[in-house]
């Protein structure tokens, strides 16, 4: 069957924007999992998209480099202020995490309060404008992902702001690439799937995961006329799923067949 | 080509064809599969430009020029749509020099 809309110049440029933000977003994932702060993704998303709606409202190009500088400057603040939640109030970090998420979100809707297109401001800020990415887009987050990701490997031991710095940058790119719903999902998903995995498995499984999460959402949502965003969150967790539960019962499998063999072997030797 | 159902007096006045919309639902975004069949059609059909108004959204305008080599031009609409733009007279007269433009 010829499904219409399964054309690679159509579907080329989103699937890679959606490699390049499962590249950094898995190890930066793990990280988030590890250190048992879910929410810190979603408050910084959309502190990042905050600052993007308020840079929109001084009338400044949304691409130009004023906007994107507002942008990360309002996701770094953010980023350094839940760095000093954790140092200062750990017992309530989560707390103030979700309190941090819901000022912000509230502060984009009285930002946009009297913008005509507020609405669709909110949605795309949210749901992510996947399909309208070009090639000539990816090239400068291509470039800033490859900063990220040798800054989260060889700063390591320069200490914890080197985390928050990293996680700030990529989810000011990611947000305005993607949407709040899919940064969030391509953080956590795939690193939920490959939890208990070692960390060179757990790289490359949670790759696979995203990866096939983007594509079969890509894929599905040509053929279902549905909107792209939000099918991938949906199809990222079903790859998690999948992937995380997939492996237990192929090894289940293979265990029962195995101690099946076994008996076999054994009633022969009676 | 245009973004929206919304210049069937400009079209029907200037004698201009509007070959596709960018909306097969009026008001709602393409959706990929709208995008593939668009970008046959105009494979099939060559269109001079793709007209949007200013109030719209230009990312699906800024696509299409990208993948199908067309112009783009954003036109006012109405009064105040455009610096030029502040009364009845220089709302034509700025459209019709926007839509030289893309000609050109």
């Amino acid at each position: 069957m010829m499904i219409p809309g399964l054309d690679l110049g159509i579907l080329g440029p989103p699937f890679l924007a959606g490699v390049l933000v499962c590249i950094t977003h898995i190890p930066l994932g793990r990280k988030v999992l590890d250190k048992g702060i879910i929410f810190i993704d979603l408050a910084v998303a959309q502190l990042a998209a905050l600052g993007v709606i308020g840079a929109s409202l001084t009338g400044a190009e949304i691409t130009g480099l004023w906007a994107q500088l507002a942008a990360a400057l309002s996701a770094l603040i953010g980023s350094g202020w839940l760095h000093l939640c954790e140092r200062w109030w750990p017992e309530t970090q989560e707390a103030l995490i979700g309190v941090t998420f819901v000022l912000a979100a509230s502060a984009s809707l009285l930002l946009l309060a009297h913008n005509p297109h507020g609405a669709e401001h909110m949605q795309d800020l949210l749901s992510g404008q996947i399909l309208w990415v070009s090639y000539g887009q990816l090239w400068p987050i291509a470039l800033l992902y490859a900063v990220v990701i040798s800054l989260l490997y060889f700063g390591r031991a320069w200490g914890r702001w080197v985390f928050y710095i990293c996680f700030a940058l990529t989810v000011t790119a990611s947000v305005q690439l993607v949407g709040v719903y899919l940064v969030f999902a391509s953080l956590i998903a795939p690193a939920l799937a490959v939890r208990k995995l070692s960390e060179s498995k757990a790289i490359m499984t949670g790759y696979t995961v995203g990866f096939l999460g983007y594509g079969v959402g890509l894929i599905c949502s040509a053929w279902m006329d549905l909107p792209t965003g939000p099918l991938i969150v949906w199809t990222l967790a079903i790859m998690a799923v999948i992937v995380a539960y997939g492996w237990k019962l192929i090894r289940l499998g293979t265990r029962s067949l195995c101690s099946e063999g076994n008996t076999m072997a054994v009633n022969k030797d009676q | 080509m245009v973004h929206h159902n919304n210049w069937s007096y400009l079209t029907q006045w200037l004698g201009l064809s509007a070959v596709a919309s960018l909306e097969s639902k009026p008001g709602i975004p393409p959706s990929t599969a709208d995008l593939s069949l668009i970008l046959q059609r105009l494979r099939e059909h060559p269109v001079k430009m793709v007209i949007h108004a200013a109030y719209q959204d230009d990312k699906p305008d800024q696509w299409l020029a990208e993948h199908a080599q067309v112009k783009t031009v954003t036109l006012p609409f109405t009064v105040g749509g455009s610096e030029t733009a502040t009364d009845l007279f220089s709302l034509f007269d700025d459209t019709v020099s926007r839509l030289l433009k893309g000609i050109e």
